[in-house]
C-alpha cells in the first residue's frame, strides 16, 4: 500500500518508441518556424493584466521556435523523442545545459523514453506517465500555456516537456509553490502587494481545505470553543433547519460541485448567468424555507470562493476533493478527525517528491534563498533564482 | 557522471533545520499541563526554576552537540560501540529503547485521556489512539528525513498560536502570586528546575539528525535558537499559569494551561475563549512527538537487533505501545509515572550523554570522516 506513493519503476522500455541519443542538439539548429507577432488561444486560462499574449499551439515546431525566439541560446537544449509504437508523437524535452540539473534531466529523460504506449493523444499522457505518483492528489509536474512562464521555468533550472498536438507544455520538477505562483506576482510592480496576494492565496488555500471541516468539527462537537456571541448566531440560523449540521455542509458542498460543473459545461456567453441566477435562488430559498443554516451557506460559499485563489487548475480540484475528506473524517471524530486528516494529508506532502525535488521545498526542507519568489516576492531588479532545483552535493544525502 | 549527479538531487538537511526539528521534538503533552510539575516543587519560585532548568536545557543542547559533532557520520548507537565497547553499548541501546516505549506509552494513555475529555466523550479510547498511529506510523516508515519535513511544514502551526498564548498571558499576570520568592529554601527550586529540564523529552532527536545533516559544524546556533525558544515559551506559560491562577489552583486544575487560557481578554475583541490556540499546538505536539518517537523506537530495533523488516518494527511498535496503554488504569497513575519519567528523562538526554562525552574526549574517540 505505502509502496503506491514511492516513486514509480519505470522498467519496460519500448525501444521502438524511443528516441534518437543523437538527437540532443541546440534547438536553434533544428527548423525555424516562422513566429507570428501574437497568437491568443480562445480559452485563457493564465490570463495576466501585464506580460505576453503570446500563448503555444497544437504545432509542436511553432513552440519550440517561441522558446528559441525568447532564449537565443546555444545552451538552450532540445532532446527530441517519438512516442507511440502506432502515432510515433513528436515530444521534445527543453532544457538549458547550463542551469538544469543533470541528475533531473537525466530522470526526466529515462522516464520519457521508458513510457510504452500505442498513441499520445495529450500531453496528460506523458504526464501521467512520468510524475512519480498519479495516486497522489497533488500534480507533481505543472502545465502552462505561457511561452514566459516556460522561460522563467527553464531559467529555475526546470525541464519543459513539449507534445505535438497539444498546447500544454509541462514543466517539471515541480514543487507546491509552483503551483501556487501566477505570472502577475513576477509582473506586479511593487513587491509589498505581490508578497500580500500571494500571502492572501495561500490563506485561501488553508481555507478551502479546512474551513468547512473545522467548522463542522466545532458547531458538532465543541461549540464551547466558539466565542459566546458567534455561538448564538450560528445557533439562533439553525433553530429551525430540519437536518443535521454534517448533512446541510455535504449538501451545500454538492451544490457548488453541481454549479461549478455547469459554468464548466455551459458555453460561455449563458453560463456564468445561469449560474449565478441558479445559485442565488438556491440559496434564497433554502434560507427563506429553513432547509439550510445561514452559517453552512456562509462557510459553504467562502470555500468556493477561496478555492477559486488556487491558481493551477489540478490543485483546485483536488483541494475541493480533499474538502469532502476532511469533512468526513469531522462528522465522524469531530477535531480530533479533522486534525488526523490534516496530519495524513501533511505526511503525505511531506513524502511526496517530483523527479527527487521535495514537493514542499523551500518550506519543507527548508531553503529560505527560494523564498523571494516563492513564499514572498522580494524586491529585485532582475528575475529572482533559488538553489531549489540545483544539484548541491552535501554529506548528508539520504536515500529514503 | 550522471550516476553522481542524480545522488544530489536526494534529499539533503540543512543544519538550520536543528532549530525547527527541537522545537517541534520537544513540545508535546505539558502544552496542557506545564504548570503543575515544577509548581509542585517550587510553588511560587517556579519561575526561577524554569530560569536554571532553561539554563540545563541549553547547556545540555550544547554537550548534545558537541558530542554529535565528533561522530558526524553516525548515530548515537552507532557511535556508542566505540566509546562504551559492544556490551556496554547494547544495554546503554537496550535501556533507551525501554526508555521510548515507556515514554510513548505515557503518552498515548495521556493524550487519549485528554481527547476523551476535550473532544469525543463518548467514543473509545482505542479508536482515536488507532487512528493517531496509523498516520504517525505511516509518517515513521518514510525515515528521519520525511519526519523532519513533516515539523517544517506544521512548525508553523504550532508556534505562532503558542507565541500568541505567551503574550496573552504576560498581559493578564498578577505580580502578587509570585511572592515571597524562595521562601522555602533553593532545594525545591533545584527540584523543580531539574523536572521542568527533564521535562523536555526529545532533545536526544540531536544525537540522531546528526548523520542527515549536510554541514554538522554549523548545527550549534540553530539548536540553541531551538532549545531558547522552548525555554522562553514555556517560561512565559509557566509565569503565566502562576501569575494567573496562583499556585493552589494550578495544583488543583487537572489541565492549568487550559484553565489559564479562560482567564485572560483582548479589549474590544468579539472573542472571550482561546482554548482553541492551545488546543491547535497540543494537537500538533502530540502527533509529532509521537511519530518521531515511533520511528526512533523503531530504528533502534532494527539497528540493535540488526532486523531488515523496518515496516514491520513500526507496526509491531505501535502495536505494542497501543496495548501497553491498557495496562496503565487512571490519570492518576499517568501523572505519578509521567513525574517519574521526567527524572528519567534528565538521565537519559543528559546524563548519559555527557559522560559519553568526557568518556570520549579522554578516550579521544572521533568519527572516521571527521
Amino acid at each position: 500500500m505505502l509502496d503506491f506513493f514511492r516513486k514509480k519503476k519505470h522498467i519496460s522500455i519500448d525501444k521502438t518508441a524511443m528516441s534518437n541519443e543523437e538527437n540532443n542538439k541546440p534547438c536553434m539548429e533544428g527548423e525555424i518556424t516562422q513566429v507570428p507577432l501574437i497568437d491568443v488561444t480562445p480559452r485563457d486560462l493564465q490570463q495576466t493584466l501585464r506580460g505576453t499574449k503570446a500563448r503555444f499551439t497544437e504545432n509542436i515546431d511553432y513552440n519550440i521556435s517561441i522558446l528559441t525566439h525568447r532564449l537565443p541560446s546555444r545552451e538552450l537544449l532540445c532532446r527530441r523523442f517519438n512516442i507511440g509504437t502506432l502515432s510515433q508523437t513528436r515530444v521534445v524535452m527543453v532544457y538549458l545545459g547550463d542551469t538544469a540539473n543533470p541528475g533531473i534531466v537525466s530522470e526526466v529523460k529515462d522516464r520519457i523514453s521508458a513510457i510504452k504506449t500505442r498513441t499520445v493523444i495529450d500531453s496528460i499522457y506523458i504526464e501521467r506517465n512520468i510524475e512519480d505518483s498519479h495516486l497522489s492528489p497533488f500534480p507533481q509536474v505543472e502545465t502552462t500555456q505561457r511561452p514566459d512562464v516556460t522561460e522563467s521555468a527553464l531559467l529555475q533550472g526546470r525541464i519543459a516537456v513539449v507534445v505535438d498536438g497539444s498546447p500544454d507544455v509541462i514543466l517539471a520538477p515541480t514543487t507546491f509553490f509552483d503551483l501556487m505562483d501566477t505570472p502577475d506576482d513576477a509582473y506586479m510592480r511593487w513587491p509589498v502587494a505581490a508578497s500580500f496576494y500571494r500571502a492572501a492565496r495561500y490563506i485561501m488555500f488553508l481555507i478551502a481545505a479546512s474551513l468547512p471541516a473545522l467548522y463542522l468539527a466545532l458547531t458538532s462537537y465543541n461549540p464551547e470553543m466558539f466565542p459566546t456571541k458567534l455561538l448564538w448566531l450560528i445557533l439562533a440560523s439553525r433553530e429551525e433547519t430540519p437536518f443535521p449540521i454534517y448533512i446541510e455542509t455535504f449538501i451545500m458542498m454538492g451544490i457548488i460541485e453541481a454549479i461549478r460543473m455547469m459554468m464548466i459545461r455551459i458555453p460561455t456567453q449563458v453560463g456564468g448567468t445561469i449560474a449565478l441566477l441558479s445559485g442565488i435562488t438556491l440559496v434564497i430559498a433554502g434560507l427563506f424555507s429553513d432547509f439550510v443554516g445561514a452559517g453552512v451557506v456562509v462557510i459553504a460559499t467562502l470555500s468556493m470562493i477561496s478555492s477559486f485563489g488556487i491558481p493551477n487548475f489540478d490543485l483546485r480540484i483536488s483541494i475541493r476533493i480533499i474538502q469532502f475528506f476532511t469533512v468526513s473524517m469531522a462528522t465522524l471524530f469531530g477535531i480530533f478527525g479533522f486534525a488526523v486528516s490534516a496530519f495524513a494529508i501533511g505526511a503525505h506532502m511531506a513524502n511526496l517528491k517530483s523527479f527527487g525535488i521535495p514537493f514542499m521545498a523551500p518550506l519543507a526542507p527548508l531553503e529560505p534563498s527560494g523564498w523571494g519568489h516563492t513564499v514572498f516576492r522580494r524586491s529585485s531588479e532582475t528575475m529572482p533564482q533559488d538553489e531549489t532545483y540545483k544539484p548541491l552535493p552535501v554529506k548528508g544525502d539520504v536515500n529514503d | 557522471m550522471i550516476d553522481r549527479m542524480r545522488d544530489s538531487v536526494r534529499d539533503k538537511l540543512d543544519p538550520r533545520v536543528f532549530a525547527i526539528t527541537i522545537i517541534v521534538a520537544l513540545f508535546e503533552f505539558e502544552t496542557f499541563t506545564f504548570a503543575k510539575g515544577v509548581v509542585k516543587f517550587a510553588k511560587q519560585d517556579a519561575w526561577i526554576s524554569v530560569l536554571l532548568g532553561g539554563l540545563l536545557a541549553l547547556t545540555g543542547t550544547y554537550l548534545l552537540i558537541k558530542l554529535g559533532e565528533r561522530f558526524p557520520q553516525e548515530n548515537f548507537f552507532q557511535f556508542n560501540k566505540k566509546i562504551w565497547g559492544k556490551p556496554l553499548a547494547f544495554i546503554i541501546a537496550t535501556a533507551f529503547l525501554v526508555y521510548w516505549l515507556g515514554y510513548i506509552v505515557i503518552l498515548y494513555k495521556d493524550s487519549s485521556m485528554a481527547t476523551e475529555f476535550f473532544f469525543l466523550r463518548r467514543t473509545p479510547t482505542l479508536i482515536p489512539m488507532v487512528l493517531f498511529a496509523g498516520v504517525a506510523l505511516w509518517l515513521a516508515v518514510y525515515g528521519l528525513t520525511s519526519i523532519v519535513r513533516f515539523f517544517q511544514i506544521f512548525v508553523w502551526f504550532l508556534l505562532l498560536p503558542l507565541i500568541f498564548v505567551s503574550i496573552l498571558f504576560l498581559s493578564a499576570v498578577d505580580l502578587k502570586n509570585f511572592f515571597p520568592i524562595m521562601s522555602h529554601g533553593i532545594m525545591p527550586i533545584i527540584k523543580g528546575a531539574v523536572y521542568y529540564a527533564g521535562a523536555l523529552q526529545g532533545l536526544e532527536i540531536i544525537l540522531f539528525l546528526m548523520p542527515l545533516i549536510g554541514d554538522t559544524k554549523r548545527t550549534l546556533k540553530p539548536a540553541l535558537i531551538g532549545t531558547g525558544t522552548v525555554f522562553l515559551i514555556t517560561f512565559a506559560h509557566i509565569t503565566g499559569a502562576v501569575g494567573i491562577l496562583g499556585i493552589e489552583r494550578v495544583q488543583k486544575e487537572v489541565y492549568p494551561g487550559v484553565a489559564t487560557m479562560t482567564i485572560p481578554e483582548i479589549p474590544g475583541m468579539m472573542g472571550d475563549r482561546y482554548e482553541f490556540f492551545l488546543t491547535l499546538p497540543w494537537i500538533i505536539g502530540v502527533f509529532t512527538t509521537i511519530a518521531l518517537f515511533t520511528y526512533l523506537a523503531s530504528d533502534g530495533f532494527s539497528q540493535i537487533f540488526n532486523i531488515k523488516y523496518k515496516k514491520a518494527i513500526v507496526i509491531a511498535v505501535s502495536l505494542l505501545v497501543i496495548t501497553g496503554t491498557f495496562l496503565i488504569p487512571n490519570l492518576a497513575w499517568v501523572s505519578k509515572l509521567r513525574e517519574n519519567l521526567n527524572f528519567v528523562t534528565f538521565s537519559f538526554v543528559y546524563i548519559l550523554p555527557i559522560i559519553t562525552l568526557i568518556i570520549a574526549a579522554i578516550r579521544k574517540k572521533r568519527g572516521i570522516n571527521e
